[in-house]
């Protein structure tokens, strides 16, 4: 019926991945590799990713406020939802739980899903 | 729908237990305007080192950007350039209300004669007041300057026949030169001449520098991404206090319905 589960694991996923890349591939190849390295030009150029996870995180921000607002989530675990997308790896692990707590308390939102 | 509970909004909403809510929300919002704020800084320093970028080139001699009756090459705003010849010292002036890390004072002037016969006024550096200039240098000038336009001539010079001047304009350098004058000036440096050996003859002991007055403008695309990153620390405080606002209201207060009670 909603779309926002599914659109909420899509989000998760991208945030997730542009998160690793950027935090675990490209800042240390630009702060880490010698400079003037082919690598550190690497980490140079691609740190605009960091601009886009930006953007894609203020949209996962939102569509999690508005399921959020469906599944009355107390706010410590909203909160958790919310900042997953800013610290690297833990969103997959919570884009898990959501949908584990989704299927069990809210199966009318996985349904579309 | 609102709960039975009699207290008043207020009370409600600042329940001990909700405290560490609303802490959490102001550390956000001041975290995303202070990260704002810092990208907004980042940006602006991108941009002043852009602009500042030419007067790092490598010098060229004065006649090569700026001939004596040329008129100011767009490429000469900030250029460092040498400047030989010989000063004048007879003819050093005093450009007044000159601002330098808060405090008003003068610029010294003394030009150079360069081998086409013509002169450029050279800005030796700044002093507190006109007596405290040390004695100009006399004989070979070897320097290298940051070009700059003349000034304009919105002061008039309340007096003509002494050695303060409101600006460093054509018009007010002509009636005390005998020579004609370069449409520009050059602010002296301490930098080494190329090609020259020893010491630049820069005339600038006992004064303070006086940085470029006018640069080219920044490139419109330089530091952009950084003004990007303030937006968006922005864009999240605001939608920090719009979630923390509906929370209060639906989940404490109990104003709205939920969208799709359980």
């Amino acid at each position: 019926m909603s779309k926002l589960f599914p659109a909420y694991r899509i989000l998760a996923l991208i945030v997730g991945v542009l998160l690793a890349f950027c935090a675990l591939v490209i800042t240390p190849a630009r702060y880490l590799a010698p400079d003037g390295s082919g690598l550190q030009h690497f980490g140079e150029t691609w740190s605009i990713l960091w601009a886009v996870h930006g953007w894609v995180f203020i949209v996962y921000v939102a569509v999690s406020f508005l399921l959020w607002r469906q599944t009355r989530w107390t706010a410590p675990f909203a909160l958790l939802v919310l900042v997953a997308g800013l610290i690297p790896l833990v969103i997959f692990w919570v884009e898990r739980a959501v949908t584990r707590r989704i299927r069990a308390e809210h199966p009318e939102l996985a349904s579309a899903g | 729908m609102p709960p039975d509970a009699p207290a008043l909004p207020a009370t409600r909403a600042l329940a001990p237990r909700y405290w560490i809510i609303h802490l959490l929300l102001l550390g956000a919002v001041a975290a995303c305007v202070l990260l704002g704020r810092w990208q907004l800084g980042v940006w602006s320093d991108h941009r002043s080192a852009d602009a500042e970028q030419v007067t790092r080139q490598q010098p060229v001699a004065l006649d090569d950007v700026l001939g004596p009756d040329a008129a100011f090459p767009a490429a000469g705003l900030g250029r460092p350039v040498v400047v030989a010849g010989r000063w004048d010292p007879a003819h050093t002036v005093f450009v007044s209300d000159r601002e330098r890390d808060g405090r008003t004072g003068v610029w010294v002037v003394t030009p150079v004669v360069t081998s086409s016969g013509s002169a450029i006024p050279v800005v030796r550096g700044w002093v507190p007041s006109p007596g405290e200039a040390p004695a100009p240098p006399r004989g070979a000038a070897d320097l290298v300057g940051l070009l700059q336009p003349a000034e304009g001539n919105d002061t008039a010079d309340s007096d003509p026949h002494d050695d303060v001047i409101p600006e460093l304009s054509t018009v007010d350098l002509l009636p005390r030169a005998p020579y004609d004058l370069y449409g520009g000036y050059a602010l002296a440096t301490d930098r080494a001449v190329p090609g020259a050996s020893g010491q630049p003859r820069a005339g600038t002991a006992g004064l303070e520098t006086v940085g470029p007055q006018h640069l080219p403008g920044a490139d419109a695309t330089s530091g952009l991404r950084n003004l990007f990153y303030a937006f968006q620390w922005w864009i999240f405080g605001a939608f920090a206090v719009f979630m923390w606002w509906r929370w209060l209201e639906e989940d404490v207060l109990g104003r709205r319905a939920s969208p799709r009670p359980r």
